[in-house]
């Protein structure tokens, strides 16, 4: 039939093209393909992912209910991918004491149960409703910890951070991109 | 298949058959694997079915697009049961159709019934089944940006499971004609699929499946007949093979934090049928074969998908559209002769599937509710209710790790069939018609699905 076969072939190519031609998805770092791309990553990864806070589960617009803040394991089963454990810099076992930030006085507690952040977020970032994003220099920065999940993560995490914001409130708990 | 049993009996009881006389029963194209999609997932079937934008392994099947929405290794596995009821009757009247198959009357009776009078009858039959609905694992490739994920699984797409029972006596006063028949038939069409969903933009997701179609449908048919010490008995035993095979691809865009759309497209599926038929009479020890073997191609099937989200709350509505009449018989030419009764007897067809789900976050439970419309594809002549029903469920997600989700579904409709009870012709054996029964039937089906998936 020439219409069956017309829609198949037309199928097909747009498989094609949208497969090949589709760019948007990238499987390797750019410039990572060197031997030293884990060096890279544990680097200012917000000096290029300035847009990482609308996507905190990667690069996906979708939407992030509320509910998934307070309780974590909804956004760890729908969003939290497996392979980014992999992605932190300890997990790589090349890692050493020079690459991580100096200690310094944060003077407050640390952020408990910022649930779902992304691998290449460094230190605490805050976001507020409206969107304003705010996060410390790279020389501030502290790598995260490999464990499995972002609460983990977070409760796990006792590096003190300095406060870059002028704000004086408190960092906010379970915190993450509310743009709503 | 009824019109096959139909006509043997008419082959045997009165002499010979003819090709006209095929092309007059326009319900021998019924066809068991239009239309009768069964479901799967148990959280897509909770919401009515409505899956096109769900993210689960079962996207692979309903919208390969959403796999890019799934970051972890998933296994998901689900089983369903189904009791299916008929309950019939046979009208007081008959059809005559005449050789170009007109109805030219209702309520008649030829001289071979003359001083019978028909009476109403009711029969109900139901069967229960227990089979595995979905097994799918679903991986996502480690990307920087974007996604890529390939699910490999299969699901239960149609099921061929369901009973009928027919009762009917003309009566005289010299006695009555006794007419009584069951109907069994089980399987159904597991649809095998390998496919990737791919991310194009932030808002934009890709995502084709290939498909394998195999399965097997068994049809079982007792029927006896008496008529003042004259009786006539036979059983059917009647299997057909699948297999065939086609492609579906899907986009889904996220057009805003709340409002999620999808488009799919199923390309027309071919399926080749072998087909063996055993036949035994009462009385008669020996068993008659038959062989036979014919593709039926069904159609291309779009299909389209909404989501919003507010809050806890998510709603979801799915539509696809297939053109049944479409349908065309293929390799083999007696069976392509009927392509012309397909177009009489099926339609288009817009299905629509309504759901809704409340998330009690604290607990991880999910509430479900849905209602969905599936109109059966043949012409409005045939229907009295049109299928659609209603859906309740939940789901519970362990751990961060494991969900399990239950559905039950109620679908009902009602329709009516010919049912060739006797044959008229010439001196030269020249079909002049037909009187048909006219059966009415009231199907309800009662489904529960369970779903299991992990993610690692």
């Amino acid at each position: 039939m020439p219409i069956q076969r017309l829609t198949l072939h037309a199928l097909f190519i747009m498989i094609v093209l949208l497969t090949l031609g589709g760019c948007y998805t990238i499987l390797s770092h750019p410039g990572s393909e060197e031997s030293n791309a884990k060096i890279e990553q544990s680097a200012d990864c917000l000096s290029c992912h300035t847009e990482y806070h609308e996507y905190p589960y990667g690069y996906y617009y979708g939407y992030y209910p509320e509910y998934w803040w307070s309780s974590p394991r909804w956004g760890h089963y729908y969003a939290y991918p497996w392979w980014w454990d992999y992605y932190w810099p300890e997990n790589t076992g090349d890692n050493n004491d020079e690459q991580l930030a100096p200690r310094s006085s944060r003077g407050e507690k640390a952020v408990r149960r910022e649930s779902l952040r992304p691998p290449y977020s460094s230190g605490v970032t805050s976001i507020g409703r409206e969107g304003s994003l705010s996060s410390p220099s790279s020389t501030e920065q502290t790598p995260s910890t490999g464990t499995k999940t972002p609460t983990e993560n977070q409760e796990k995490t006792k590096t003190e951070q300095k406060k870059e914001d002028d704000s004086d409130r408190k960092t906010p708990r379970r915190s993450g991109d509310r743009r709503q | 298949m009824k019109f096959r049993i139909a006509l043997f009996i008419i082959m045997i009881t009165l002499v010979s058959s003819s090709n006209s006389l095929y092309a007059q029963y326009i319900e021998q194209v019924e066809e068991i694997t239009a239309g009768n999609q069964f479901g799967y997932g148990a959280r897509q079937m909770s919401m009515g079915g409505a899956g096109m934008l769900l993210n689960d392994g079962t996207a692979l099947f309903y919208n390969p697009a959403n796999l890019a929405r799934i970051p972890r290794i998933e296994i998901n596995l689900g089983i369903s049961h189904q009791k299916f009821t008929d309950k019939s009757s046979v009208r007081d009247v008959r059809r005559l159709v005449d050789y170009t198959g007109v109805i030219t009357q209702s309520q008649v009776l030829t001289p071979r019934f003359e001083g019978f009078g028909a009476l109403a009858g009711e029969a109900e039959n139901d069967k229960s089944n227990t089979r595995l609905n979905s097994a799918i694992l679903t991986v996502p490739y480690p990307t920087f940006r974007g996604s890529m994920v390939f699910g490999i699984g299969m699901v239960r797409t149609t099921g061929f499971d369901r009973v009928f029972r027919l009762y009917h006596e003309d009566t005289s006063a010299a006695g009555n004609i006794v007419e009584y028949a069951n109907e069994f038939q089980s399987g159904g069409l597991t649809q095998w699929g390998a496919g990737f969903g791919v991310d194009l933009s932030p808002r934009l997701s890709f995502g084709a499946g290939f498909y394998m179609y195999t399965g097997r449908h068994e049809y079982n048919w007792e029927y006896l007949w008496d008529s003042l010490g004259n009786s006539f008995g036979k059983e059917d035993y009647i299997t057909d093979d699948y297999l065939g095979w086609n492609l579906k691809t899907g986009l889904t865009m996220q057009v805003s934090p709340q409002l999620g759309l999808a488009l799919a497209v199923e390309t027309p599926l071919t399926l080749s049928i072998d087909e063996d038929v055993s036949t035994t009479y009462v009385g008669d020890e020996t068993i008659y074969v038959d062989y036979s073997e014919y593709d039926i191609r069904r159609p291309l099937s779009l299909s389209g998908g909404l989501s919003l989200r507010a809050g806890e709350a998510l709603f979801l509505a799915d539509i696809d559209y297939t053109d049944w009449s479409q349908m065309e018989y293929d390799n083999n030419p007696d069976m392509e002769i009927y392509n012309n009764n397909i177009k009489d007897y099926y339609r288009d067809v817009l299905r629509w599937r309504l759901g809704g789900e409340y998330v009690i976050p604290h607990l991880g439970l999910s509430l479900r509710a849905g209602y969905f419309s599936d109109p059966l594809p043949v012409k409005d002549q045939f229907i009295e209710t049109n299928r659609h029903g209603f859906s309740l469920g939940f789901g519970l997600l362990v751990d961060q790790v494991v969900t399990i989700d239950l559905a039950f579904v109620r679908t009902m409709y009602e329709r009516n069939s010919d049912f060739i009870y006797s044959t008229d012709y010439d001196d030269n054996d020249v079909l002049l018609g037909t009187h048909n029964l006219i059966i009415d039937e009231e199907v309800d089906m009662n489904r529960l699905y369970i779903t299991c998936a992990y993610r690692l």
